[in-house]
Formats: C-alpha cells, sequence, structure tokens
C-alpha cells in the first residue's frame, strides 16, 4: 500500500516548475511520517498564488516567497495535505501523513497516467513487485495467478517457459485473440506465441508466449485495466483488457541516493504428481503376457501368480510363471526360467548382432526379471530454478538513474530441459534546465527454451497427426514391466533409434532430438514532457519493441516418426512503433469544480516477419544444419505490416471531492480493415461518487464509492483478410523430373466488406472500508456485449471453400469481481493478520454463434471431437462423441459386444468454464517474520482428458488391478441400427447382462480412449495451495555494521499441493493445463503434454 | 511571454519530429497480401486439381479396397458420420474448387482446350464422388465466393448429376475437337496431349453408362456407340493414370509405399488373407509383384507373446487364420497339389502374414512380420527373398501408379457388356487380353522399381491364363461367366478398390470373397454422408439413411447387397 501512495509520475506532480524571482527563500525537506524518508515530487505552493515548486528526489525544495505572512500548502498523492504558516523561518521541514483512506490511492490508468482512485469509475486492480518477486515464479503471468479478480491464468504446461493463457472478464471472441493487450513502460508489449511455422501443438508444446521475456523480478508495478470503459484510451486493441506493466528500469520512483539491490534464488523443480500405477500386471492382452504389446492387460507378475491362484482360482494354476519360450537352439520351445521372459527388445531388427552380450548364441534374448519399474519416475529429473538479480538506483536534484541486470535459468523435469532469460536494462528521468522533461528507458532480454520433443501425446494415438516423435507420447503408458531407463536406446555403430515397438524411444528423442528458441529481444522508450502553463503540459512518447526468434528444430536420422531426421530453422522477426503525442489540462473552477482533460494522437505500426527451411535427410549425423541436408524446402517466407493510428480525448469533470463524471472518446483508423470501413469511433462514460464525502456515515465507515462505467471498444483485425488470394504450392516433380509449379485457390473465403468489431460494457461497482480499514471490498459486477464480430466462420466445404471471414456472433460476459482485503488480527505485539481474497465469477455466452448457429473449432485433430461454439451455449463447450441412451438415461448396450455404441452424431459433452475462481492470500508478518500463503479454488468446469484416456486404456492405474472377473455394464440392450432399446417379451427394455472382460471394458468401445469421447470428460474443480512463502526481514540494528541496507532471506514454493476430487481417482494428474497455445481459443481439453511442476526453493536480498 | 515563445518553439520542434519520423505511419494503403499471389492462371492451377484429385482417389481407396476384400482397412465396416469429413471437405475445397475455377474462366475466355480438360476432370472426379455418397451438392457447388454467394449448396439427386456428367464428357469432346491455339501446360496425366484427353471423356462416359446401366434402358446403345466407335483408352499408353515420383523430400512416393518402406513403423495396414492364399493356390505370376515377404520365422503358438502376436489367435471362424500352421491352407496348397510341405515351405508361408476378413483384433508388435505392398502399384520390393520392408528412408523407389482408368478396365467393361448387355463380341478374347495387359504393366513396374525383379517366364504366364480361361468355360451361363471375369478382375484391379466395389455393387461379383468373421455393421452401399457437411449445410439432408441400409444404395445399385 505505501509503496502505492508513493507512486508518483513526474507528468502529474511536476506542475509548479517555474518560480518567479521572489522576496525570500524558503527551503526545507519534506519527509514520510512513517519511516522519515524523503518526499519527492511534492507540490509546495504558495498558498492564494500561483507560485510553486515541487520537492526534489531527496524530498528537498527551495522556494521564494514574497513579503508578509504567507503559508505554504505541501500536497502529495496519498498524503495529507498540510498546510503551514511561514511565518519568519527560512527553513520548514514537514513531515506528510498518508491519507490511510484507500480511495485516494494511485493507480496507474490508460497511457500510463496516474489517477486517484476516487476519481475512477471503473475497476482497477493492481499489484506491487512485494506480490511478485522471489515466488518461485519465472513466468511473470503465472506469478499473477489468483491475485487479481477478473483474471482468469492457465499455465500451458511444466515445461521451462511453457505458455500461459491469461483472459480478463471472459472470452470477446469467438475465433480471434482473446489475449489482453500488454504495455510494458508505456508501450504495447507483444505478447504472441507464433507457434505456426515451427509446428503446431502436436509437436512442440514448449513454446512461450513473449511476455516471458518480462523477469518478475524486475517488475515495480502491475495495473489490470479490465473494462471497455477503462480501456478505451488504447483503442482497438485493448478489447481483451490491459496489462500494465511499470519496471524498475521505468519506473519514475526516486529514492534517495544510491541504492543497491541484489537478489538471489534458488528453487528445485519436480513434477506435480505421478499416476498411482498398478504394478500386478504386465504386458500383454487378455491376461497373456505379450513382450510387444502397450498396454498392462497381460498376465500377473510373477510375484503375483501365487497369490491370485490362491485367492482367485482356489489354488488353481489360472496362471504359471511361464512368460516365454526359447525360439531357436536346443532348447527351442523349451521355456525362459520362470520369473523371466525373454528381453523385449530381441525382436528388433538385427538386435542380437548389435547386442551379442544381451544374447545367447543361438539368437534367443537374454532372460529379464518380469518385476514393476518406476518408468515414469525414473526417467524425469529434479530440476532447477535459479534467479540473480542486481538493480541500482540513484537519485539526484535532477536526474535519476536505474540499472538492472538479471539472469535466469531454468532446468526443467524431463532430462536436457532448459530455459534461461536474461536481461539488461537501464532507464532514467530528467530535468533539464529548460525546463523539459526528459526519461526513458532501454531494455534487452535474451530468452532461451530447449526441449526434446514435447508434442502433446494425444496425436500419436488418437488424433491422426504424427507428432514427431514426443517423448509424451509414449513415456506414462509403457508397460510396467519394461525398463525403460536401463535398456539400450540406440544402436551403438548407427546411432539409430531403438525401442521394443517400431515407436521413437523416449531417451533417444531426449539425447538426439531437440526443439530450442533463442529471442533476443531490444524495447526502449523515450517520453519528452513540458509544462506550457501551470494548467497544461504537453507530452510526446514513443517506444519500439522488437524482436527475433530464432528457432531450430531437429530429430536425428534413424528415428521412427522422422526416419530421415530433418532441421528446421524458423527466423520470426517482430517489431512494433508506438507514438503518442497528448496535451494534459488541469483546471479547477472555483472550490467546487475541477477538471482535467486529455487530447491526444497515437501511431502505431506491426511488422513481422518469418522464414522458414526445413532440411530433411540429416547428411552427417550431428550436424544440425539446415544446409547439412540432402534437400530444403522454404516453408514460409512472410511479412506483415499493419498501421494504426488514432487521436482520442478523455476528461474528467470533478465537483467538490466526491462526484467525477469522465467522458472518453477515440477515433482509429486501422490498415486491416476495408478502405470505407477504415475509420471508426468509440465513447466510453463514467462516473464516480464518494458517498464517505458527500455523506455523513457512519463512524464504521471509512470510506465509501460507488461507481458506474459504460464504454465502447472498437477492434480491427488480423492484416490481409479482405482479398482472396491463390497461395503457391511447393513445386511438384513429377517422375520424368519435370517441374510443376501450382496455385490454389485459397480455402478461406476473405471478405471485402468488412466492418470493424465493438465491444460494450457497463460495469457498476463499490468499494468501501470499514473499521479503520480492517475491511475493504471492492465488488464489480459486469456485462459485455462483443458483436459484430469478425470470424472465420466454419462452412460447408461444398462452397468451395472452408472458412468464410464475416462480421458475426455476439458473446455475452457477465460476471461478478470481488476483491477483500481484510485485517482479521492486528496485535500490539505487532503481528498481523492479512487476508485477501480475489473472487471472479464469469458467464461467457455465445448470444450468436453466426448463421450456421455453431462454430467447430476443433482442436484435436479429429473432427468430432474438438471445441465447438453454439448459439445459446456458454462459449466454448467440449464437442465429441457419446454413447447412446434410452430416455431414461440408462445405456445402450449392444447385445453381441455387451458394449455401450455411439450415437450417430457427436454432441456437447462438456463445459469447460469454471463456475468461479476464488484466490486466498493470507499474510503472516510479526515483525521481521511473514508468512503468505495463496490457495486457490477453481470451481467446476470439465476437461477431456486424454491422459486418463490412455491409462484407463493401457490398463496402467492401480484402480484397474480387478481384472480376473467378467464385468456387466449397467444398462439395456439396444440396436446399434435404431438406438432404442431391444424390447423383450413382455414389451420392457431388457436388462444386460453380457458379461465382457475387465480388458475389453477399457480397450474397446468401452472406458477408455477408444469409447466415447464423453467417458472420459472429468469435473476439473481443484483446491491448489499455489503459492508459498515464509521469509524474514532482518532488522537494521543487526546491519549497522555490515555493508548491507537490508537483508531479507525467504524460502517459496509454488504449486505444492493440491487437489482435484472430481477426477479419476488415481490419475493424479494436474488439470491446469492447455490444450493448444494461448493465442487459440480451444479449450477443455488435456492432450497429454508435460505435467505440470511444483517448485521449493530459498530467496535472498540484499540492499547496499 | 517568452515562456510562450519558448513552448511553441518546443512543441514544434516536437510535432515536427514524431510526423518527419514517421509520415509513413499514416499511410494506411498497405492491405495487399505480400505473401500470395492474388490470381492464378491454368497452367498453376492445373497441377494442384491433377494432385489434389490423385489424393482424394488414394484417400478412398484403402478403404474400398478393405470393403472388398483386400486389406484391413475399414473391413468391419465400422463407418462413422465423422469417417470422411476430411475426404469430403477436401474434395470439394481443394482440387474441385480449384477445377471449378479452371472451367468458368475457359469458358469465359473461350479456351476450349483447358474447358474440355476441365470437363473431363470433373465428369470423373464426381462420378467416382457420386459412386461413393450418393446425392451430393453438383449444381450449387463452390458458390460460396461468387456475387449471388451460397454456402447452402442443395443435394443433387445422384441419377440427375450422373446425367449431368455424360452430358458433360459430350461437352468436352465437342470442345477438344476444337482447334485451338493455346496448348496445355501444367498437365500431369497426359501432358496436354489432347487425343489422349479426348479419349479418356469418352471413357468416362464409358464408365457412367456402364455403373449405371441397370437403370438406364438406353445404356446398353449408348456403350455400344462407345465400343464400335473405338476411341477411347484401349491401350497402356491412353491409360487415365498418375505416376509418383521417388522423391523423399516431399515425399512424393506412393502412399502406400510411403506406409510401408519408409519408416521402421510400418503404418500400412494388414493384407488379407483371401488374396494372398489363393494367388499362392494359383501359382499367378503376379503373386511376388503384389505381396512382399518381411518374415520366414514361425512363430510359436505356445508362447505367450507369440501366440497374442499371430492373426487370429483370439477370435473364432477364420478360415486362414495364420496359414504357415493351418492345415486346410496347408493341405491346399502344398498335400492337394501333390507336394510336401518342408520346413522351407514353412519358413515361405510364415511370410504371408496378413488377416482375415474381418479379423477385429487389436494390433499387436507385428509390423516386421507384416506382408507388405510389394511392386505393384506401390513400387517397393519384389519377393524374392522374406526381408524386411520398413526403414528404407530415402532409399528404394515408390514411383508406383495410381491406376484410374486403363486398358484392361476398359476390356472388363466391354466383357460386362458383351455378357450382360448382349453386345457384340468376343468376351473370351478380350478377356485374355485384359489379363495379358494388366500383366504386363504389373511386370514391367517391378522391373523398373526392383533389380531384384524377375520378369514370370511366359510358359507360367501361359499356364496361369490358360488356368482361368478355363475356368470361364467351364462357366455354365453368361453370369457366371461375367462372374469368372470379374474375380478376375478383383486380382487385376489392385490398386484401384473403388473399381472392384462399384463392380461389385453393380453385380454382386465376384461372389466368393469371404464373409467377414465378424463385422460391425452391414456391407456399406454407400459412405456415410461426413457430418461435418451436413451439419454446417442447411440444405443437407437432415435424416440421411443409414450408410448400410437398403436406402442409402446408389441409384444405380438394384442389388443392395448385403450379407444374410
Amino acid at each position: 500500500m505505501r509503496k502505492n501512495l508513493l507512486l508518483s509520475l513526474l507528468l502529474v506532480c511536476s506542475t509548479w516548475v517555474f518560480s518567479y524571482a521572489q522576496d525570500r527563500k524558503v527551503t526545507g525537506k519534506v519527509t514520510a511520517t512513517e519511516d522519515g524518508s524523503g518526499l519527492p515530487g511534492v507540490s509546495v505552493v504558495v498558498k492564494g498564488s500561483t507560485s510553486g515548486t515541487n520537492t526534489d528526489s531527496d524530498g528537498n525544495y527551495s522556494i521564494n516567497l514574497p513579503t508578509g505572512n504567507v503559508s505554504l500548502v505541501f500536497s502529495f498523492v496519498g498524503t495529507l495535505t498540510q498546510e503551514i504558516q511561514v511565518g519568519n523561518r527560512s527553513i520548514v521541514n514537514v513531515q506528510l501523513a498518508s491519507d490511510t483512506k484507500n480511495l485516494q490511492e494511485v493507480v496507474v490508468t490508460a497511457i500510463g497516467i496516474q489517477r486517484e482512485k476516487r476519481g475512477l469509475g471503473y475497476a482497477v486492480v493492481g499489484l506491487d513487485a512485494e506480490d511478485l518477486a522471489q515466488r518461485s515464479e519465472p513466468d511473470p503471468l503465472r506469478a499473477l495467478s489468483g491475485k487479481m479478480p477478473g483474471v482468469n491464468i492457465t499455465g500451458g504446461g511444466g515445461a521451462p517457459g511453457q505458455a500461459t493463457k491469461i483472459n480478463i472478464r471472459g472470452f470477446n471472441s469467438l475465433t480471434g485473440n482473446t489475449q489482453p493487450l500488454f504495455v510494458v513502460d508505456g508501450i504495447p508489449f507483444d505478447n504472441s506465441v507464433n507457434a505456426g511455422g515451427s509446428g503446431g501443438f502436436a509437436s512442440n508444446t514448449g513454446a512461450s508466449n513473449r511476455a516471458y521475456d518480462i523477469d518478475p523480478n524486475n517488475i515495480e508495478s502491475v495495473s489490470v485495466l479490465k473494462g471497455a470503459a477503462a480501456a478505451a484510451l488504447y483503442g482497438s486493441r485493448a478489447v481483451n483488457g490491459v496489462i500494465l506493466i511499470t519496471t524498475k528500469a521505468g519506473s519514475k520512483k526516486a529514492r534517495k541516493g544510491l541504492e543497491v539491490t541484489y537478489n538471489s534464488s534458488y528453487n528445485e523443480e519436480t513434477v506435480s504428481a505421478l499416476p498411482d500405477y498398478q504394478d500386478v500386471y504386465m504386458q500383454g492382452s487378455n491376461q497373456n503376457y505379450n513382450g510387444g504389446f502397450i498396454g498392462n492387460w497381460g498376465a500377473p507378475f510373477p510375484g503375483e501368480v501365487d497369490r491370485i491362484n490362491q485367492e482367485v482360482y482356489g489354488g488353481r494354476s489360472r496362471y504359471t510363471k511361464t512368460n516365454s519360450l526359447y525360439a531357436f537352439g536346443p532348447n527351442k520351445g523349451k521355456p525362459y526360467p520362470d520369473g523371466t521372459a525373454e528381453i523385449p527388445l530381441r525382436a528388433r531388427p538385427n538386435f542380437c548382432a548389435a547386442f551379442p552380450s544381451l544374447c545367447d548364441e543361438f539368437g534367443n534374448g537374454v532372460p529379464i526379471d518380469l518385476v514393476p519399474h518406476d518408468v515414469v519416475g525414473g526417467f524425469l529429473r529434479k530440476g532447477s530454478l535459479i534467479e540473480n538479480g542486481l538493480n541500482i538506483s540513484s537519485t539526484g536534484d535532477k536526474t535519476s538513474l536505474n540499472a538492472s541486470l538479471s539472469r535466469m535459468t531454468n532446468k526443467g523435469v524431463v532430462p536436457t530441459q532448459e530455459g534461461s532469460r536474461t536481461s539488461l536494462s537501464f532507464g532514467g528521468t530528467a530535468q533539464l534546465t529548460n525546463g523539459i522533461n526528459i526519461s526513458g528507458n532501454v531494455n534487452y532480454v535474451n530468452t532461451t527454451t530447449s526441449n526434446p520433443p514435447l508434442g502433446a501425446g494425444y496425436y500419436t494415438d488418437y488424433g491422426g497427426f504424427g507428432n514427431e516423435g514426443s517423448i509424451f507420447g509414449r513415456l506414462f503408458y509403457l508397460p510396467r514391466n519394461f525398463k525403460l531407463n536401463e535398456y539400450p536406446f540406440e544402436y551403438p555403430l548407427t546411432g539409430e533409434n531403438l525401442f521394443y515397438r517400431p515407436l521413437d524411444n523416449p531417451l533417444w528423442s531426449v539425447k538426439y532430438n531437440r526443439s530450442n528458441s533463442t529471442v533476443n529481444r531490444a524495447y526502449g522508450n523515450m517520453t519528452l514532457s513540458y509544462d506550457i502553463a501551470p494548467w497544461l503540459s504537453f507530452l510526446v512518447k514513443g517506444g519500439i519493441n522488437t524482436y527475433t526468434d530464432q528457432r531450430s528444430r531437429f530429430q536425428a536420422k534413424g528415428g521412427v516418426s522422422s526416419p530421415l531426421g530433418f532441421v528446421r530453422k524458423d527466423t520470426y522477426g517482430f517489431t512494433e512503433m508506438d507514438y503518442n503525442a497528448l496535451f494534459t489540462i488541469t483546471k479547477d473552477f472555483g472550490d467546487n469544480f475541477s477538471f482535467r482533460a486529455i487530447v491526444g494522437g497515437n501511431a502505431n505500426q506491426r511488422s513481422t516477419t518469418r522464414l522458414v527451411v526445413t532440411g530433411t535427410d540429416i547428411i552427417s549425423r550431428g550436424l544440425n544444419n539446415a544446409d547439412a541436408t540432402a534437400t530444403q524446402i522454404v516453408g514460409e517466407d512472410s511479412r506483415t505490416l499493419r498501421r494504426l493510428y488514432g487521436v482520442y480525448a478523455d476528461m474528467q469533470f470533478g465537483f467538490k471531492n466526491y462526484l467525477y463524471l469522465g467522458l472518453t472518446g477515440r477515433n482509429d483508423w486501422s490498415s486491416t480493415l476495408p478502405v470505407s470501413n477504415q475509420s471508426y469511433f468509440y465513447p466510453a462514460a463514467t462516473l464516480s461518487f464518494v458517498l464517505s464525502e458527500a455523506l455523513n456515515l457512519p463512524a464504521i465507515i471509512d470510506n465509501a464509492k460507488v461507481r458506474a462505467a459504460y464504454g465502447k471498444v472498437g477492434s480491427d483485425t488480423s492484416p490481409y483478410s479482405i482479398f482472396n488470394v491463390y497461395p503457391l504450392g511447393t513445386a511438384y516433380r513429377n517422375y520424368a523430373g519435370q517441374t510443376f509449379y501450382n496455385a490454389t485457390a485459397s480455402n478461406t473465403l476473405n471478405n471485402a466488406e468488412l466492418r470493424p468489431e465493438f465491444k460494450s460494457e457497463l460495469e457498476v461497482g463499490m468499494e468501501v472500508q470499514l473499521l479503520k480499514n480492517r475491511i475493504g471490498i471492492d465488488l464489480t459486477w459486469f456485462s459485455s456485449d462483443a458483436k459484430d464480430q469478425i470470424v472465420s466462420q466454419r462452412i460447408a466445404s461444398s462452397s468451395g471453400y472452408n472458412n468464410k471471414v464475416v462480421n458475426a456472433g455476439w458473446i455475452n460476459n457477465k460476471g461478478w469481481e470481488l476483491g477483500l482485503s481484510l485485517v482479521p488480527l492486528r496485535l500490539n505485539n505487532g503481528f498481523e493478520w492479512n487476508s485477501n481474497v480475489a473472487f471472479t465469477r464469469i458467464r461467457t455466452l455465445v448470444k450468436d454463434a453466426g448463421p450456421q448457429g455453431e462454430i467447430f473449432l476443433g482442436g484435436t485433430g479429429l473432427s468430432a471431437l474438438g471445441t465447438i461454439h453454439r448459439t445459446g451455449e456458454q462459449y466454448g463447450q467440449i464437442f465429441g462423441t457419446q454413447n447412446a441412451r434410452d430416455d431414461n438415461g440408462n445405456l445402450l448396450i449392444n447385445r453381441d459386444t455387451g458394449l455401450p455404441f455411439s450415437l450417430p452424431s457427436a454432441q456437447i459433452i462438456g463445459n469447460p468454464n469454471p463456475d468461479f475462481t476464488l484466490g486466498l492470500t493470507n499474510t503472516f508478518s510479526y515483525k521481521g517474520f511473514s508468512l503468505t500463503a495463496l490457495i486457490d479454488w477453481r470451481q467446476g468446469g470439465d476437461m477431456y482428458s486424454a491422459t486418463a484416456a490412455s491409462l484407463l486404456l493401457r490398463g496402467q492405474l492401480a484402480n484397474s488391478v480387478d481384472r480376473e472377473g467378467l464385468r456387466v455394464i449397467p444398462g439395456v440392450y439396444g440396436s446399434p441400427a435404431t438406438y432404442a432399446p431391444v424390447l423383450g417379451g413382455d414389451g420392457q427394455p431388457v436388462k444386460n447382462t453380457t458379461g465382457i472382460t475387465s480388458f475389453d471394458y477399457h480397450f474397446s468401445n468401452g472406458f477408455g480412449a477408444y469409447g466415447q469421447d464423453e467417458v472420459n470428460v472429468y469435473d476439473i474443480t481443484t483446491i491448489r495451495l499455489r503459492e508459498l512463502s515464509a521469509g524474514y526481514s532482518v532488522p537494521k540494528r543487526f546491519l549497522t555494521k555490515t555493508p548491507f541496507g537490508s537483508a531479507r532471506m525467504s524460502v517459496s514454493g509454488r504449486n505444492l499441493l493440491w487437489k482435484a476430487p472430481n477426477m479419476l481417482k488415481g490419475l493424479n494428474f494436474d488439470p491446469e493445463t492447455l490444450s493448444s497455445f494461448p493465442d487459440s481459443n480451444i479449450q477443455g481439453f488435456d492432450l497429454g503434454a508435460q505435467p505440470t511442476t511444483k517448485r521449493l526453493g530459498i530467496n535472498l536480498t540484499l540492499t547496499f | 511571454m517568452n515562456i510562450l515563445r519558448k513552448t511553441y518553439k518546443w512543441l514544434l520542434t516536437m510535432v515536427m519530429l514524431v510526423t518527419l519520423g514517421s509520415c509513413s505511419l499514416f499511410d494506411l494503403d498497405i492491405n495487399t497480401d505480400p505473401n500470395n499471389p492474388s490470381s492464378a492462371n491454368f497452367a498453376l492451377l492445373l497441377p494442384s486439381v491433377e494432385l489434389g484429385g490423385v489424393g482424394f482417389f488414394e484417400g478412398l481407396n484403402q478403404n474400398t479396397h478393405g470393403f472388398m476384400g483386400w486389406l484391413a482397412s475399414a473391413d468391419t465396416y465400422d463407418l462413422t458420420f465423422t469417417s470422411y469429413n476430411g475426404t469430403w471437405n477436401g474434395f470439394y475445397s481443394g482440387p474441385m474448387k480449384d477445377l471449378e475455377e479452371i472451367i468458368v474462366a475457359a469458358e469465359a475466355q473461350g479456351n476450349t482446350r483447358y474447358l474440355g480438360v476441365g470437363q473431363v476432370l470433373k465428369a470423373y472426379f464426381f462420378s467416382n464422388f457420386v459412386d461413393m455418397f450418393g446425392e451430393v451438392p453438383y449444381t450449387e457447388a463452390f458458390a460460396g465466393g461468387y456475387a449471388s454467394a451460397n454456402i447452402n449448396a442443395k443435394f443433387d439427386d445422384d441419377k440427375d448429376i450422373y446425367a449431368a456428367l455424360i452430358k458433360l464428357c459430350d461437352d468436352a469432346v465437342v470442345n477438344l475437337n476444337k482447334t485451338s491455339p493455346i496448348a496445355i501446360s501444367g498437365d500431369l496425366f497426359y501432358n496436354g496431349n489432347v487425343a489422349r484427353w479426348r479419349k479418356l471423356a469418352k471413357t468416362v462416359k464409358l464408365r457412367l453408362l456402364m455403373n449405371s446401366r441397370l437403370d438406364n434402358p438406353s445404356a446398353a446403345a449408348q456403350i455400344k456407340v462407345i465400343l464400335d466407335e473405338g476411341d477411347y483408352i484401349t491401350t497402356a499408353a491412353d491409360d487415365f493414370q498418375f505416376k509418383y515420383n521417388r522423391l523423399a523430400v516431399p515425399d512424393g512416393r506412393h502412399p502406400w509405399y510411403q506406409s510401408s518402406y519408409v519408416s521402421a513403423n510400418n503404418a500400412f495396414t494388414y493384407i488379407l488373407h483371401q488374396p494372398m492364399f489363393e494367388m499362392l493356390r494359383d501359382d499367378d505370376p503376379r503373386r511376388p509383384f503384389y505381396f512382399k515377404r518381411q518374415t520366414s520365422f514361425t512363430l510359436n503358438p505356445e508362447d505367450p507373446t507369440d501366440a497374442s502376436t499371430i492373426p487370429c489367435s483370439q477370435l473364432a471362424g477364420c478360415t486362414y487364420a495364420y496359414m504357415a500352421l493351418n492345415p486346410t491352407v496347408i493341405k491346399e496348397l502344398y498335400t492337394d497339389k501333390g507336394k510336401a510341405y518342408t520346413a522351407t515351405d514353412r519358413a515361405f508361408l510364415s511370410g504371408f502374414f496378413g488377416r482375415d476378413r474381418g479379423d477385429i483384433s487389436g494390433v499387436p508388435a507385428d509390423v516386421d512380420i507384416r506382408t507388405v505392398p510389394g511392386t505393384y502399384p506401390a513400387a517397393g520390393f519384389y519377393d524374392n527373398a522374406a526381408s524386411r520392408s520398413g526403414n528404407r528412408g530415402a532409399a528404394g523407389a515408390g514411383d508406383g501408379i495410381s491406376p484410374i482408368i486403363t486398358s484392361w478396365m476398359t476390356k472388363f467393361y466391354q466383357i460386362e457388356a458383351i455378357l450382360a448387355l448382349g453386345i457384340a463380341g468376343d468376351a473370351r478374347a478380350i478377356f485374355e487380353k485384359a489379363m495379358r495387359e494388366q500383366m504386363a504393366k504389373v511386370v514391367a513396374l517391378g522391373l523398373s522399381s526392383d533389380p531384384n525383379a524377375v520378369a514370370p517366364t511366359a510358359e507360367a504366364v501361359d499356364t496361369y491364363v490358360n488356368l482361368i480361361l478355363a475356368r470361364y468355360d467351364d462357366a455354365p451361363n453368361n453370369n457366371q461367366k461375367l462372374n469368372v471375369a470379374l474375380k478376375q478382375a478383383w486380382y487385376c484391379n489392385y490398386g484401384n478398390g473403388m473399381e472392384m466395389y462399384n463392380a461389385f455393387r453393380r453385380t454382386g461379383y465376384p461372389s466368393d470373397v469371404q464373409i467377414p468373421v465378424q463385422r460391425i455393421r452391414n456391407f456399406p452401399l454407400r459412405l456415410p454422408q461426413p457430418a461435418q457437411e451436413t451439419s454446417l449445410n442447411k440444405s443437407a439432408p437432415q435424416t440421411p439413411p443409414a450408410f448400410d441400409s437398403p436406402a442409402a444404395a446408389i441409384f444405380w445399385d438394384k442389388l443392395k447387397f448385403k450379407f444374410q
């Protein structure tokens, strides 16, 4: 809180720059009551005149006064204003106490303008450095998770740097972007994932979203503009809300003198949980061992044979310990020793020649013990997260400088998996002698990730995609008796892949196959401002944000998914320029009326380039360069360019200090729309009424404010959506060597009559502080309508096109956001318990999914399983196949198979949207100790889990060990031809009595991956201990003999405990996962990507 | 006023800096796609049509082989409303859309050659499409981007489409007979040879008439006109076929080659046992060209792993099962021929590792054991010895063919016309020619794709041809003779499942294809119309009959075959 109060922009506070030569001089220092530190930027005004000054960065001021008995008024946002009679003094020192009334807190709003909360008619939430730093989380988005009402954040998975999805107040687009605009130090900051050219979710889920380039330890503050009214000034791109980040380098917070801060963290990272595997049955099917199978439906492990024979078969030898026979030599046909089987790799071509020690002289594989192995746990490793940062800030009279350097390395839980981020930044402000204020900063970030193939494993088996040898295609589903971590995984001389089936061995993939990304990003900005008159200032700000992501994917020769091996170089470049020029007018009319206005213009240009070259057939093993391959194909060489400019005005009228009316308007011109529709205007109005100032409220109410806002945001589309094109194909060479160049009409029908899309939003809210700020309530209700959206609508292909770009659709987002801050306990000895609640309940309703009534987005590779938007339903439903049932809901069972069967068309089988989310942060502090725990709770929402489906199918889970009897699926007999129950002689449905084996129950059309999609949908209500941090700040008195100004140590943990009670028992699958990159609208699927991790670490912060 | 002057000076400087430095920022006329051409000429579109058309053909080829007892692909008829979403969508938005653009533009420009070629291609592909799906959008298709856009194309009656396609063939002949200064380029089938395109036009018409002969009283007369004129595909040089290349990158090899030979994970489905068994029994000279053995090791049914790898080991009712250990098979192939069944024979027979029709079992680790396609039509390996097929990467040939309409197919049409429609001709002589033409192509492709391939002796070919002709002669009536001929067509048309599937639905021949051991649905009389089209297209029939119910039969299918 205190920091918020101190936050200050020179822009706002430097209204008084010029003092006129006067009669006498008074100097002094303004300090904060709380800690005695100098307060910079405090306005010092001679009462009743227009002359005044500001304190410098140490809080010192000097002012010339006219003769006579004058008073000085010291005011500073967030503090109580003081008026002091100077008398004869030449030194006047003042202490300003912070105004505990929360409403005077300052928040950053559009264009970086700081405002008192009291005047705002909309909700803004903010977080400070201490809410984000050193929380065992290198991803700035995930560090925000659970802390802000109205904001939903979903991590994509557990790979270092893996992308994260963030949504503010629901979803505003059916097929387009739903990610908010990021603004760092006043300049837009691209947060794309840029999947595409380098492969989709099937081939690499490890891609980052580019907000990952921000080090959470370098963040000074985060402010989230949620509604249309709050964001209107950002224009088109704010339709999904805005995340405003102020970095330490971009911060204008001035501290006295020189401060050097060093922070360091070390965390250990492990996989968050593993399934409860069964270790009773081995690989095979129908209780027969088969060393070549994937599933675990084979005979019992030899160690279990006696027990099962005894317990189930009354001592009869239903099972034996014989599982292999010799195939060659004198023992041909004779069994391997009890409890062993032939090493399953023997069946692979040339195995005995390559591994003579694993075969006998006749070509039989050596016997191996049939015992269960910890396949997954033995494969994954302990990862780590190391963060180090150095921040230097120095403040002089007229200048301040801030430099920081940080480095993060994150070793993932998969062997060889690694990510890193190195950032350098330098920023400063200066007040030049001619009265110009100048500020700016430059930043450089280098972010790298390096992963073995991580594609979502689902695609291998069910989705119909090759997934380029993902280790997650197999790892979790391998036979329990398979000694993955000790068997050889490559042929010694050739380095070719070796596995018991012709699939890529995870160990081989880890050793030879990679997906690398190196991002070099530079961004910076410069601001010049000048106060033309006491009531008028001018500011111009410009910035550039540019990066190049050099990706390289390669797979060695000799694998299964890519036998020839390949090298794919993908270079993606992005550059954004953004300029703003604006006038700020601040004028009071008498004591009762205040007026402030911003009038400005904005110009923005974004350009991208992408070059994807794939070289196939690697010539020299280990040389992973495109030119060292037999054939290279340029898959993509593209560029895009888009521009947008706009003019805007933002006015606020204040009456007394309790009623504020805000009016904003903006007109944009976008290059991406047809010429006739390029220009569009959108307004917003806000109202804020501070009850506690206007009325005499009971004493327990410290503050009360009600607010309302209505706003509209217009939005353009992606470039080149207007005209139809004929993409060129890869040149075809026929059998005779003739070359045929070719082109094909695009499958997407573009639209030359597109109009901008608009979102309008109404929000009302109230903020109340009670009982001397022990209770703070910030409640908001909102309803937004995104209409006339530009969607790529799936149309019947008989039209000649698969998609049509149209203005269509209507999404309504309605919701409640509640922020509660409580101080349940505050003792005189300094003990304090703080509690913060962030509650979000959003309903995103698709009121119109366009003329077809629905939009199927797919997302799994299958044509009947995926995300669908349907008119009248909530956003993004899970669509898939369903078992046939009778009118009473009984499953219909095929009498021949004893299994259920599918309805003739797919249905909506789940709603992935949560009922609500709640984040609860409790902080206990006592003297230098503090303990913070963030627990979050996601209630409801469904997910199709391919992990569950596969583990069931493969007979892996501990809860599937009951296999010896037959099972009868509850239901009635039905006809697969008519989908109606088959009636018995009495005209009544007939109960199913057909028994099936546990293998058939899970393996065929029953309850596993081959069953109908609905059986693999689970409610993913989750309660999670997301963050835990316990720290100790060493008292200053212990540090007096040391060079340190302060020292703090803490222990922090992340994702330490979680419980998803409604998921499949024993699955232990953390449902916080994405089924696609965050810029996609697919939701509600776990497709078997890397599971989440947990971290536990220690942190140290020192200042000098 | 000093301040004011200073202010303006600064303001002016700043504004100038911003505007001068970025005046282009206000130019919004930049929305033309710099990455893709805004138009394409015929020579660029035609290869897309032809390549896409072949892709469509091969997309259905395996399943129709499955329906007809050749491959374990959809051989239990477990088809659903989602099975052909991709096939259908790709057909309309891919090659046929580009073809439509060619036809519309060629017609507008009076470019008669491209127009004629476009019309033939449309007639062929749509006839194939209708044969598979029945009523489909035709007259209103491709209208999504037209000035009066229609994204809900009506479904036309299959019979009406057939009539329109026959007309299209006639129009194509007229157009191709016109003189035109513009040569056809970008043609992967006939390299712009107009005469061959004209022959194809007449052949497609012949095919349409033959398919619909039971529904069309005038078919016989029209067929006779085409046969008498003789200007249709009669020699191998005229064959409407696609020949693949040998390139590994981008992989342009025969799709069966790609799945059987490139990766260590042989992803090709099982070849069914019946054709393997019969070709062994009859000493069919094509056998080593059709099937490639991978193993000579005999699995041990006592060993648990082997036991559950052996075909049909977990299923009752198989005819062929694991041939190497099946006494009935051994009797017919060896004992009955007076030959002893030696260890060498067993090793040989162990390589014929496929499946019985309708064996629904899961997939064991047998990709190094399964019999895979040989040199015909995929240009894989000749079966001179058992060896592992997979993991060949860029090695091997793969420049096989998709036999779409060949000279032997037209001969089988002719045989059917003689035997069933009473058109004059020597069916037996034509039958012999058809067999020899087909075998010549099989052998030629084998010799060019595998240096180890050995051409069968003339004696072996003669023996086989005479065996079949004897069966033909023994057949008591024209119907049974047609059955013998179409059984031979069943072997000859390996590589073109649609041709077998059409003949079977038209005639019920060959009548001795193994009855599936298990089937999930009945025999498909057409393919299920995909849900994606029917749910998105408001004009689509909302309650289409099940694909295996008599109501689903194509208009020309009077047999409406059903397993009893």
